[in-house]
């Protein structure tokens, strides 16, 4: 099985964070994980992906909606804002306790998120996730 | 008015013919005596002869009514004057017999007449005087020359019938009195039909007024003067042909002719009176409808004053009336709103598109209605519920509005507080909503955490506990993920209802998604569930109708006596605009004493340790029915068991 570039949590919460890391690291489906509790620091490491060759562009991030400060969807707005090139091969996916039906619909009409997962993230999630999305991944 | 118009046009015209009838008489009475034929001039023979001086008159005066109608006032009068002047000298002549003023014969020699040839009988010269003289008075308006004409004309018309009934009944001439000696019988009907024109022709005059008004005692003349007339005629000449050819006598005549007369006089004046009883009966039932319907409308009007504001305006909107409630109201008086538009109480809270539109509404004829708010005067404001109703004369076209309106100020604030309240509720319950959501996240991301990692723990780091520690790991994981569920459970039944949009639900297919769910339990338990195979279908959403049939499935599934397999049965039942739904099981049943208890929140009959639960499942059925109208109970069914009954509304 090939391995995706790298995977990218954007969670304030450390120890989901390092749970959904194990997890990811258990399936073992990509080279990078990384996990960033604040969601401004995540944009900025997207945007430094253009200029540094060390940071590579994730393919997933996984992003959860309630975070102290900027929020899940104040973070979609500004990452909407990013250059087009930055985004073409990178998939954002919703990671949420959120039970509001309302974010659910929100994430696919507002800003175009396909996947909408509630933690905690499973093994099995993962795996389905990589088989709809990435299927160049498994031969 | 049409219909006025032309009959002013038809009496003209018989007027025209009447006066044209007239000059051909005097015009052939004068040729007569220019061409000499003598049966012109008296018709009868011995009968006196209308002279000419009389024809010319006749003309003159014909003349003179004809420039009347025309309008031509000074033509009138002259011709007139002339007339009365001729027959004044004739009637000197006639009294001082040595006067003579040579008109008599003035244009042909009378050779026929015996007496005073070619001069007219006194009658006829009065006649015409009297005749003429209405002519000079024909305008007036003073009472004095209306009552002269009166009088002048029935005396005229007084001596005509006395000639033209002494000429029918055949008294001789020599037995006529000298006064209407030498009057021929054409003179008098010429001169009775010239009188009637003028009547006619002069409403004012109060014979005419008697004659052809429209009141009742105008209507009994009309209908007694032919009569009198043709009666007396008739039997006058009965009894004067009876006495004459000798079969009776002359008293005899003279007492048959009175009594006959009385007769026929009372069988008349009978019938006539019967008739007008009649009028009048019929009168009174109407006046006394008419009352009826009075006193109805005033009332009416009572009780539309006391309830409403009333105001009349012209087609323009200028108010022509206001009652006592608009002044109440409003704060202004009559005078100060009368002649005013509604302007006035303008309030400037509506847009110009909305009195446009009632205009364009009220001017198509239509009835407008809607809430307005006005402006008293002391700058207050008050809403009113008005009905703008155009009226509309004959024609069609509107003359003027009326308004009713009621004043709704209160509603209007009642309306406007329930909104205030309304709205402020909605915030309210978002909030709760929001809340609701932020709780639930917030609650579960410890617990969340607690179970990631005690489950992290026993996969990774079981090897490194003994069997007591894998113990206590156990509790905790258990007791977390206990909570997790929990407060999942609370934040479903804290959403019930949340969705209004009802759409049409078919249970069967709920319940059969329902059963597959189930499909591990019901194996394990052996259990037997028997759908009703065409529940009705209800009004719902589906998301409710599943919570609701999941758990009373669930519970039936889960409340079960040992080694009992379940045995489940739904069935519905039509009781017309509702639908009542039963689910029957033979688990352990509920006891009276707590059927109560199971639809509160939290509320358990069991430990968990022997059924597993929250206590939330059948408070979440209750207030699902409760959000759609319906209702929830118990029943105990004789065999043991529970069986649960709900209404809810049928689709239509």
């Amino acid at each position: 099985m090939k391995k995706l570039d790298c995977i990218l949590l954007v969670d304030d919460n450390d120890a989901d964070n390092f749970y959904h890391q194990m997890i990811i690291e258990d399936v073992g489906c990509t080279k990078t994980i990384l996990a960033m509790e604040n969601p401004s620091d995540a944009l900025e490491y997207i945007k430094s992906t253009d200029e540094s060759v060390e940071n590579v562009i994730p393919n997933i991030i996984f992003l959860d909606i309630n975070m102290p400060g900027m929020n899940g969807w104040e973070f979609l707005d500004e990452y909407e804002k990013l250059d087009p090139a930055l985004k073409s091969n990178v998939m954002v996916i919703m990671l949420s306790t959120s039970q509001n039906p309302d974010d659910k619909i929100k994430a696919k009409t507002a800003h175009d998120i396909l996947e909408f997962v509630n933690k905690p993230l499973t093994e099995e999630t993962l795996k389905k996730l990589i088989t709809k999305h990435f299927p160049e991944l498994i031969e | 008015m049409a219909e006025d118009d032309k009959n002013t046009l038809n009496s003209q015209r018989i007027l025209k013919g009447v006066l044209f009838f007239t000059l051909i008489v005097c015009i052939s009475v004068m040729l007569g005596w220019i061409l000499d034929i003598p049966e012109v001039l008296s018709i009868l023979p011995q009968a006196p002869t209308m002279k000419f001086n009389t024809a010319l008159l006749f003309f003159l005066t014909a003349a003179s009514i004809y420039a009347k109608i025309k309008g031509s006032l000074l033509t009138t009068k002259l011709l007139a004057s002339t007339v009365i002047v001729f027959a004044l000298l004739t009637v000197l002549q006639d009294t001082f017999s040595h006067l003579d003023f040579f008109i008599d014969n003035l244009f042909i020699y009378d050779s026929y007449s015996d007496n005073s040839p070619g001069r007219m009988s006194p009658a006829t010269a009065l006649s015409f005087i009297g005749t003429n003289f209405c002519l000079l008075f024909r305008n007036t308006k003073l009472s004095k020359g209306i009552y002269l004409q009166d009088i002048l004309i029935s005396t005229v018309l007084f001596i005509t019938i006395l000639d033209i009934t002494t000429y029918f009944l055949g008294i001789p001439l020599t037995n006529k009195e000298f006064f209407l000696s030498t009057m021929a019988v054409h003179t008098a009907l010429l001169f009775l039909v010239l009188n009637i024109v003028l009547l006619v022709s002069s409403p004012d005059l109060n014979i005419s007024k008697l004659l052809f008004g429209e009141n009742i005692g105008s209507s009994l003349m009309r209908q007694m003067i032919p009569f009198i007339f043709i009666s007396h005629f008739l039997l006058s000449l009965l009894w004067f042909l009876l006495s004459k050819a000798s079969y009776i006598t002359e008293d005899f005549a003279i007492s048959g002719h009175t009594s006959s007369m009385i007769l026929t006089t009372l069988i008349y004046v009978t019938f006539i009176a019967s008739k007008y009883n009649r009028a009048d009966r019929q009168q009174a039932l109407l006046n006394e409808k008419i009352t009826l319907a009075n006193s109805q409308l005033k009332q009416f009007q009572f009780a539309l004053n006391e309830s409403s504001i009333v105001a009349i305006t012209d087609q323009r909107g200028i108010i022509k009336y206001v009652n006592q409630k608009f002044c109440e109201i409003s704060g202004y008086n009559k005078h100060e709103l009368v002649g005013k538009t509604h302007k006035i109480v303008n309030s400037g809270y509506h847009e110009k598109h909305f009195f446009k539109t009632l205009w364009k509404t009220i001017n198509e004829g239509k009835v407008w209605q809607g809430d307005i708010r006005n402006q008293k005067k002391d700058g207050s404001f008050y809403w009113v519920l008005t009905v703008i109703i155009p009226f509309k004369d004959e024609k069609g076209n509107i003359y003027q509005f009326l308004s009713i309106r009621q004043d709704i100020s209160k509603r209007k604030q009642a309306e406007e507080t329930l909104k205030a309240q309304n709205r402020h509720l909605e915030r309210k319950n978002r909030e709760i909503e929001q809340f609701a959501y932020i709780t639930s996240h917030d609650l579960q991301e410890p617990l969340r955490t607690l179970i990631n990692f005690t489950n992290l723990f026993e996969k990774r780091l079981s090897g490194e506990l003994n069997d007591e520690g894998i113990k206590y790991l156990g509790f905790i994981n258990k007791a977390a993920t206990r909570m997790s569920s929990l407060i999942t459970a609370l934040l479903d039944y804290s959403r019930v209802g949340k969705s209004r949009d009802l759409i049409e639900v078919d249970n069967n297919e709920v319940i059969d998604q329902i059963i597959q769910d189930f499909n591990k339990k019901i194996e394990e338990t052996q259990a037997k569930i028997d759908v009703q195979s065409d529940l009705p279908k209800v009004n719902a959403s589906q998301a409710s109708m599943r919570v609701l049939w999941q758990n009373l499935i669930a519970n039936a599934l889960k409340f079960t006596t040992e080694n009992t397999p379940p045995n489940i049965y739904i069935d519905a039942s039509d009781m017309g605009q509702k639908v009542e739904f039963t689910i029957q099981d033979n688990g352990i049943g509920i006891p009276k004493e707590a059927e109560k208890k199971v639809f509160q929140i939290f509320q358990r009959l069991h430990t968990t340790k022997k059924y597993e639960g929250h206590g939330l499942g059948l408070a979440l059925c209750k207030k699902i029915i409760d959000e759609l109208d319906g209702e929830l109970w118990i029943s105990r069914p004789e065999n043991g068991g529970t069986k649960f009954h709900f209404t809810l509304k049928k689709h239509l």
